[in-house]
């Protein structure tokens, strides 16, 4: 079956509007630059050519500015100040053919392991200088057909089946649905998490439409798709978990 | 040596036929033909205004073939005399504005697109403005101008803070407000030329220029009043009757949030675009922002029925001329990437049908965007 499928030009589009939009959470958003970069040039790659496209990596991912307890919100502070390192993997190969009359429009195709990490780590645990302990990870994948859960779920922790050590360690499940798909998305998530005040209200600035209207097309025909599924026979979570993979276009922009 | 602020502002008017200017109690003006400016006539003025077209000047015709003394247009002019302003300038500490007015304001355009806007115009010609005939509140203009440049400290201070201070001052941000730490935030984004005005040969117009020409011009930390109306999801005319009325709980809040700082008023009305989100944020009592919330909001601050702009979210499109034409939602626009755009400016935006129809739009859509647009490939 075929792979999500993605236009070059809105995850470019995409990366530099929350770049814009959240500078100030990041400690080092060339990340992002970075990011955009791959896409330019897978964008110029020969059709069906499977390559890796990574935002940042597990020795350099992005890393956020600190949150000293603001992952409560209004007046309430939390009791630990923490950073979370967000980087992702995504297996890529570019659609159709190269040319300059079409590159506007050109697609790539997710055609494999397609993962985004995240994880908190506690400041006052810093070795060195370095944060190398984290006290939460999650990964948010676009699963494979075979796998269990939902296309788009959250992986816990990094629990392998039989590994020891309490939850999530030791148990490749619960897989929890996610709304969240791309690694851009992922990021706003953790900036809402740990930012709960500061980030809405930057957010809701006019001059951030350019990432509303990243989001906004993606959100709306995600619960389009899910609402899909809801057609009786079995229960509403039982008909999402077991949904097929959503159509390869589902993300594609709609005339 | 800082100019003086006090005293009205003195514009002298140099052109080939009479004219008279509309200033009233609110400051002075002198017409001289060329033949007769002297030094002493620039040092007197705060700003000066030079036509474009010089006809009738026997004087210089009499020059003959003797060309580099003949001046042929009111551009060529303005050029000589700044240079005259600039030399006794830095021995009287005073400052002076240079500025065109013409009927023909085509016919100035250069190398610029036609129609070219007057701070473009005004941007390559080393002048602070261009004033066009035919603008109904061009002696107005003239003299918020004249003004500002009397606000002007020849030298600012050399000390970072200081000049800072000295920025808010003339910014009119007092610290005092709830919303002064976004506002001068933004206003820092914008690439304020402090640090350039502190340097003992830089030239303190250079804080106007940046002003008239970058940030009035184009929605950067203040917000013209389409760029307000779409904040708050209000049409424009239901918006401008507001203000015009002042007498709503509402007028008086949009009120506090204008900008009263240098140059107000010389394009119209501006509001700091810092403070307007803030009031949006609270409005809603930081909440999502509903669209539904914040019109019942508005209209009960209003004290009458206020239209509604569904769009959501919404942006400002521009025209062909890179006007503000319609408000629309920006899933049915596409980013423009107009050539003297300010990369710190927010983003310029036509409708997708608007840079389908017209060409010279659709050669500066964005190459992002150009997918979205017909037959979108790329230029």
């Amino acid at each position: 079956m075929a792979g999500l499928r993605f236009r070059f030009s809105e995850l470019i589009k995409e990366a530099r509007a929350l770049k814009s939009a959240a500078t100030k959470y990041m400690a080092n958003p060339d990340v992002l630059d970075s990011y955009v970069s791959q896409l330019q040039s897978y964008m110029d790659y020969g059709p069906n050519r499977t390559s890796k496209l990574t935002f940042g990596s597990e020795a350099c991912p992005l890393k956020t500015t600190e949150s000293k307890g603001r992952y409560e919100p209004g007046e309430r502070e939390g009791k630990r100040n923490v950073v979370a390192t967000i980087s992702a993997s995504w297996t890529i190969s570019p659609l159709g053919n190269r040319s300059s009359k079409t590159r506007a429009k050109r697609e790539l195709e997710v055609c494999g392991h397609a993962a985004t990490w995240v994880k908190i780590f506690d400041v006052a645990n810093r070795v060195n200088g370095d944060d190398t302990t984290p006290i939460a990870t999650w990964h948010v994948d676009l699963g494979a057909p075979d796998a269990p859960g939902c296309y788009f779920h959250v992986h816990l922790g990094e629990g392998k089946d039989g590994k020891d050590g309490p939850f999530p360690k030791a148990l490749p499940v619960p897989r929890l649905p996610t709304i969240f798909v791309t690694p851009m998305a992922v990021v706003e998530f953790v900036l809402g998490e740990l930012f709960q005040s500061e980030w809405p209200k930057d957010c809701a600035a006019a001059v951030n439409v350019p990432w509303h209207t990243s989001q906004q097309p993606r959100f709306v025909e995600l619960f389009r798709w899910q609402m899909g599924q809801l057609k009786g026979g079995t229960s509403p979570w039982m008909a999402l978990k077991l949904a097929p993979p959503p159509p390869g276009d589902l993300f594609l922009p709609k005339r | 040596m800082c100019a003086d602020a006090g005293g009205k502002p003195h514009i002298l008017v140099i052109d080939d036929e009479p004219i008279s200017m509309v200033l009233g109690a609110g400051g002075e003006s002198r017409t001289l033909q060329p033949e007769d400016v002297r030094i002493g006539d620039l040092a007197w003025a705060d700003l000066v205004v030079v036509d474009n077209y010089l006809d009738d000047w026997p004087e210089r015709e009499a020059l003959g073939d003797r060309i580099a003394r003949k001046p042929l247009t009111g551009l060529a002019l303005a050029a000589v005399l700044r240079e005259h302003v600039d030399l006794s300038g830095k021995l009287t500490g005073k400052l002076t504005a240079f500025a065109i007015q013409t009927g023909r304001l085509e016919q100035l355009r250069g190398r610029l697109r036609e129609p070219a806007a007057p701070h473009l115009l005004a941007r390559c010609n080393n002048l602070e403005w261009v004033f066009s005939k035919s603008e109904a509140r061009r002696d107005e203009q003239m003299l918020l101008l004249a003004a500002a440049v009397r606000l002007i400290p020849q030298e600012w201070p050399e000390d970072g803070e200081e000049a800072e201070d000295k920025l808010r001052s003339l910014l009119e941000l007092t610290g005092d407000e709830d919303w002064f730490g976004r506002c001068w935030h933004e206003v820092l984004a914008c690439h304020a030329p402090i640090h350039e005005l502190r340097n003992p040969d830089s030239h303190g117009l250079m804080l106007l220029r940046w002003l008239l020409h970058d940030i009035m011009p184009h929605p950067c930390f203040l917000s013209e009043i389409h760029w307000v109306a779409a904040r708050l999801q209000l049409p424009v005319n239901d918006l401008q009757a507001i203000m015009v009325d002042g007498t709503s709980e509402l007028a008086n809040q949009l009120g506090s949030l204008e900008y009263k700082g240098l140059l107000v008023g010389f394009l119209g009305r501006r509001w700091w675009r810092g403070a307007l989100e803030d009031y949006v944020w609270d409005l809603l009592g930081g909440g999502a922002a509903s669209a539904q919330k914040l019109h019942a909001a508005l209209q009960e601050l209003a004290g009458r029925e206020l239209g509604v702009i569904e769009a959501n979210p919404a942006v400002v499109c521009l025209d062909a001329d890179l006007q503000p034409e319609r408000i629309v939602s920006a899933l049915e626009a596409v980013r423009l990437r107009p050539d003297t755009w300010p990369a710190y400016a927010d983003a310029a935006w036509t409708t997708i049908a608007r840079a389908n129809e017209e060409a010279s739009l659709r050669a500066i859509v964005d190459p992002l965007d150009l997918g979205r647009l017909d037959d979108g490939d790329e230029a």
